[in-house]
């Protein structure tokens, strides 16, 4: 009898010391459910939502039908805008929107997506988008680099430094370098097919046709790397 | 002064006025008019009239315009110049030389680079001592 009641009391002893462990070790956790809004949207939100995104779609598209391109050199930068002085039409300002508008680097034959951060003061950009009075809202804006073509005649060739020098029809004298890099190329006369040519082959009262990069910077500036370059002998206008 | 003093210096006077007229009168009547031989049916040009050979030349670029914005890699330049001159092309991204039979001309598929396409379209008349006329357009190329 004394050793059942022992038994018992020291099952009863294990039984509760194990449920003490327990009870320690695995903490009850009560859940409640919540009900929120973001968590499953509504589909009047959605609705609207794609109502807002159609509207934008439709605005873009109208901007684009109506679009032009400037391109100028950037005199300022601003938050929500950027000043650029073209060429032909003057000084304007260019409206950033931060939803539509999109910036872009074009190098070659390619274009990459950049920052606005990348834009700053000098740059040469040509903006697309609808134009009024002297604002344009830009649906793009893209830094690219400025090429111009012009035409001459040979005036001094300059074999100790393989330069040449070409007044133009405006009275201009640019000094061109022609380097290894330069594309060199002559007109047959009778044919009119284009042949490669040599530094050599160039001489004073030939016509040239030529391109140079020309940043904002080389306004003033007389004397570039030709990019390049195309004769016209004088031999054809002397038939 | 004395009186004949007077009356010496107002005769010299008189007789060097008179040398002068002569001498005057003399040179014109030794001048001979020049007589220029002129054909009966002949224009005579008058003396401040230009002779260079530009004037009223033919040149238009009728496409493409001025600051075109386009998707194309090429595009075609169309125009009118006067016959049988050459026709030079050339921009960053191409070059092209045509002599024109008639007077309305086009190039076809001039290259187009990504971005901003400076053209220079020159005409050279067949005159030797014609001043080449010059067109640059822009062409914004933006291609996907």
């Amino acid at each position: 009898m004394k050793q059942t009641i022992t038994v018992l009391g020291i099952a009863a002893v294990l039984l509760a010391t194990g449920n003490i462990t327990n009870a320690q070790t695995k903490p009850t956790v009560t859940v409640t459910p919540k009900v929120t809004k973001t968590a499953s949207p509504s589909a009047a939100v959605v609705e609207k939502e794609v109502q807002q995104l159609k509207e934008k779609v439709a605005a873009i598209t109208e901007r684009k039908k109506n679009q032009k391109a400037v391109a100028g050199t950037i005199t300022a930068v601003n938050d929500k805008s950027i000043a650029i002085s073209t060429e032909d039409n003057g000084n304007l300002e260019v409206k950033i929107d931060e939803t539509i508008t999109q910036f872009y680097q074009i190098a070659g034959a390619t274009k990459k997506e950049i920052k606005k951060d990348a834009f700053k003061k000098d740059n040469y950009v040509i903006v697309t988008g609808p134009l009024q009075d002297r604002t344009i809202t830009a649906n793009a804006i893209y830094i690219d680099e400025k090429y111009v073509a012009m035409s001459g005649k040979i005036t001094e060739v300059n074999k100790g430094d393989f330069s040449i020098k070409v007044a133009t029809q405006d009275k201009e004298t640019y000094t061109l370098d022609i380097q290894s890099k330069t594309t060199q190329q002559i007109i047959n006369i009778k044919t009119l097919a284009l042949e490669k040519t040599g530094f050599t082959k160039l001489k004073e009262g030939d016509t040239i046709h030529f391109v140079i990069k020309k940043s904002s910077e080389d306004a003033k500036k007389t004397r570039f790397d030709a990019h390049k370059i195309v004769v016209i002998p004088q031999e054809y206008f002397q038939k | 002064m004395k009186k004949e003093t007077i009356i010496a210096i107002i005769l010299g006077v008189m007789m060097g006025a008179i040398v002068a007229v002569v001498m005057v009168l003399q040179t014109k009547k030794d001048e001979k008019p020049k007589v220029i031989p002129i054909a009966p049916n002949a224009k005579v040009t008058p003396i401040n009239a230009k002779t260079t050979t530009t004037i009223n030349s033919i040149f238009e670029v009728v496409e493409p315009t001025n600051e075109k914005l386009t998707e194309e890699k090429t595009i075609t330049i169309k125009g009118k110049a006067e016959k049988e001159s050459l026709i030079v092309v050339q921009s960053a991204a191409g070059f092209d030389s045509i002599k024109n039979d008639k007077e309305d001309f086009s190039i076809e598929d001039f290259p187009l680079t990504q971005g901003e396409n400076t053209i220079n379209i020159s005409v050279y008349t067949k005159e030797s001592n014609a001043t080449p006329q010059e067109r640059i357009l822009k062409v914004y190329s933006i291609q996907e």
